[in-house]
C-alpha cells in the first residue's frame, strides 16, 4: 500500500522539478543569450509481483508489474536561435547559427556564452557585461574613431587624422561542442566545457560550419511564453493528480486500520 | 466462515496492487514516451471445494454449491499512441502508429517509444541516459552539420545520408515488459521485427507524450479505493459473524 504513496510523492518531486525549470526559463525570458531548459522524465525501475489467489501452474499471462514512480532524468537545454534585437550598438555581436564567445573567467579558465554584448573596461578590452574579457583578447586602440566588426569576426577601427586606412586589431572567434546541449550552465549567460560536451573546437565565424557573426544585433532569449504556461499548467495539474494518490493511499490505509474494532 | 475472511484478502490485495499500478501511471502522466498499464481484474472460479460441503463427486452435483472464488489482476503494457508535443529540438523524434525505436544498453538491446534523443561527446545518438539509438547498421554518429530526420527514419547531415533509425514491431506489444527509463525489454521467444520504411512514419522536432488519461485514471483510482472500503465490510462482516459463532453461542451453553 505504501508503494503507492512513495510512488505519489516521487511523481510531485519531479513535478516540482518541472516547475522550477519552467520557473527558470519563464524568468529569463528577456535574458540576451538566454537557452531554454526542458525538464526530461523517465519511469523508475519496476517489480513483478504475483498476485494472490492465482492457482498454481497457471498458464494465462498474468503477470503484474508494478513501477515505483518517476524520476528526473535531465534538464534538457536547447539551443534554438533567439529573437534577433536589433541595437545599433557596433559592440554587439550576434552569432547566427552555431557557436559561443569565449570569455575568460576570473579563475582563468574559459566560459562559453551567447550573449554577444560587450563593452569596453578600463584599458579598453572587449568584455563581457559581467566585465569578463573576451578570449583571445582584443583592445581597442585609445585613438579609434569608429569601430567595424566583420562577419568573419574581423575587427578593425578607424584611428583618429586617418579616415582612409582601416587597420585590423584582432579576430574573433568562435567555439561549438560535439553536444552543445551537455554543456554545464555557470550562471551570468556563460556555460561550460562539462564530461557530456566533448572538446571544444575552435575556428573562424562562418567557417567550419560555425555561424557568422552579426554586429549591432543581439540574440535575446530563446524562451517561449506561451510554450512555457502551457508546460506549467501541465505540470501544475500532474502535482495535483499525485497528491491525490497521496490522500486515496492515505484513505485505504485508514479503512485497513479501522478492520479490526 | 474462513472463507469469507480470505476471499475479502484477495481482493482487498488486489484493489492495493490496482492501486500502486494507477499511481505509476499518475506518476509518469508527464513522462516522454511512457505507456500506462491497465488493471484488468478478473474473477473465476476455482474448482469445486471438496472439504467445504462434504466433499466427493456427490457434492458437486449439489445446486448453490460454494465455490472458492479466485480474482486475477493483469496489467498489460497499452501502446495507444500517446499526445504529440512539439519541441522543435532536431534530435527529437516522435513515432507515428506502429513502431518501437532500438537502443542498446550494456550490449543488452531495449526498445522505447521516447524519441527524446541527444548527442553524446563523440556525437553518437543517445537517449538521454546515454545509452545508444541504434540505426539499421548499428549506433548512429552525425557529423557536425544541419541534422534532418525523415518521416522514414533517414537521418541526412548536410544534405548526405548518414544512417536511418531501427524501428521495429512485435506480434504482441501487450507481452514487452517496462524496465524502467521508458525502456522495455522483449521476451526472448518474441524476436523484434523490423519495420520497412514504407510504414514507418515518424516526426522530427515532436516528442510523443505520455499516453496516460488522468481522467480515466482518477476514476478507476476512486473505484480502486472504494472496492477495497467494501471489502474491507465483507471483512469485519465476517469478522461479526465469527463473533456471534464463537462468543454468544458458547455463552449459551
Amino acid at each position: 500500500m505504501l508503494r503507492a504513496m512513495t510512488t505519489a510523492a516521487s511523481g510531485m518531486k519531479a513535478q516540482q522539478t518541472n516547475i522550477d525549470t519552467i520557473a527558470n526559463n519563464l524568468a529569463n525570458v528577456n535574458t540576451t543569450g538566454y537557452k531554454k531548459s526542458h525538464a526530461e522524465f523517465q519511469d523508475l525501475l519496476y517489480e513483478s509481483i504475483v498476485p494472490t489467489g492465482r492457482a498454481s501452474g497457471d498458464a494465462e499471462p498474468t503477470r503484474v508489474e508494478i513501477g515505483h514512480g518517476v524520476k528526473l532524468v535531465a534538464t534538457n537545454k536547447q539551443f534554438s536561435q533567439g529573437l534577433i534585437r536589433q541595437t545599433s550598438n557596433p559592440l554587439d555581436l550576434m552569432v547566427e547559427g552555431d557557436g559561443f564567445f569565449q570569455v575568460r573567467l576570473p579563475d582563468g579558465s574559459i566560459g562559453y556564452s551567447r550573449d554577444g554584448s560587450f563593452k569596453l573596461d578600463a584599458e579598453r578590452n572587449l568584455v563581457t557585461s559581467s566585465g569578463y574579457l573576451l578570449e583571445p583578447p582584443i583592445q581597442i586602440p585609445q585613438d579609434a574613431t569608429e569601430i567595424n566588426i566583420a562577419r568573419d569576426g574581423t575587427v578593425s577601427v578607424l584611428l583618429a587624422g586617418n579616415t582612409s586606412t582601416v587597420q585590423d586589431v584582432g579576430n574573433i572567434e568562435l567555439a561549438r561542442f560535439p553536444n552543445a546541449g551537455g554543456l554545464m550552465a555557470r550562471g551570468g549567460n556563460v556555460f561550460l566545457q562539462s564530461p557530456a560536451s566533448g572538446q571544444p573546437q575552435l575556428s573562424t565565424p562562418g567557417l567550419d560550419g560555425l555561424g557568422e557573426i552579426a554586429s549591432g544585433f543581439l540574440e535575446m532569449s530563446n524562451v517561449e511564453t506561451v510554450e512555457e504556461l502551457v508546460s506549467m499548467i501541465s505540470a501544475q495539474r500532474a502535482y495535483e493528480l499525485n497528491a491525490r494518490t497521496i490522500s486515496a493511499a492515505d484513505e485505504m490505509l485508514s479503512t485497513v486500520n479501522q478492520l479490526k474494532r | 466462515m474462513l472463507k469469507g475472511l480470505r476471499t475479502a484478502e484477495t481482493a482487498m490485495n488486489i484493489q492495493m496492487n490496482r492501486t500502486n499500478v494507477l499511481a505509476n501511471n499518475l506518476a509518469n502522466v508527464n513522462t516522454t514516451g511512457f505507456k500506462r498499464m491497465l488493471t484488468q481484474v478478473t474473477e473465476r472460479s476455482a474448482a469445486p471445494n471438496d472439504q467445504g460441503l462434504g466433499g466427493g463427486q456427490a457434492a458437486r452435483a449439489v445446486p448453490g454449491n460454494v465455490r472458492d472464488l479466485i480474482l486475477d489482476m493483469r496489467a498489460p503494457i497499452d501502446m495507444t499512441q500517446g499526445g504529440l508535443r512539439e519541441t522543435g529540438n532536431s534530435t527529437d523524434v516522435a513515432l507515428q502508429g506502429e513502431g518501437l525505436f532500438k537502443v542498446r544498453r550494456n550490449g543488452e538491446e531495449y526498445y522505447t517509444r521516447s524519441g527524446a534523443f541527444t548527442l553524446n561527446d563523440t556525437r553518437e545518438l543517445v537517449t538521454m541516459e546515454g545509452d545508444q539509438v541504434l540505426g539499421t547498421g548499428g549506433p548512429i554518429t552525425l557529423p557536425q552539420g544541419e541534422l534532418l530526420i525523415r518521416n522514414d527514419g533517414t537521418i541526412i547531415v548536410n544534405g548526405a545520408e548518414a544512417g536511418r533509425l531501427s524501428v521495429v514491431k512485435f506480434d504482441d506489444p501487450s507481452r514487452l515488459r517496462h524496465v524502467g527509463t521508458t525502456l522495455f525489454g522483449a521476451p526472448d521467444d518474441m524476436p523484434a521485427q523490423p519495420l520497412g520504411a514504407d510504414v514507418v512514419s515518424l516526426a522530427q522536432g515532436v516528442l510523443e507524450q505520455s499516453n496516460v488519461n488522468p481522467i480515466d485514471t482518477m476514476v478507476s483510482m476512486i473505484a480502486a479505493q472504494r472496492a477495497f472500503e467494501m471489502e474491507s465490510k465483507v471483512m469485519q462482516t465476517a469478522d461479526r459473524t465469527l463473533d456471534q459463532a464463537v462468543n454468544k453461542l458458547s455463552s449459551r451453553a
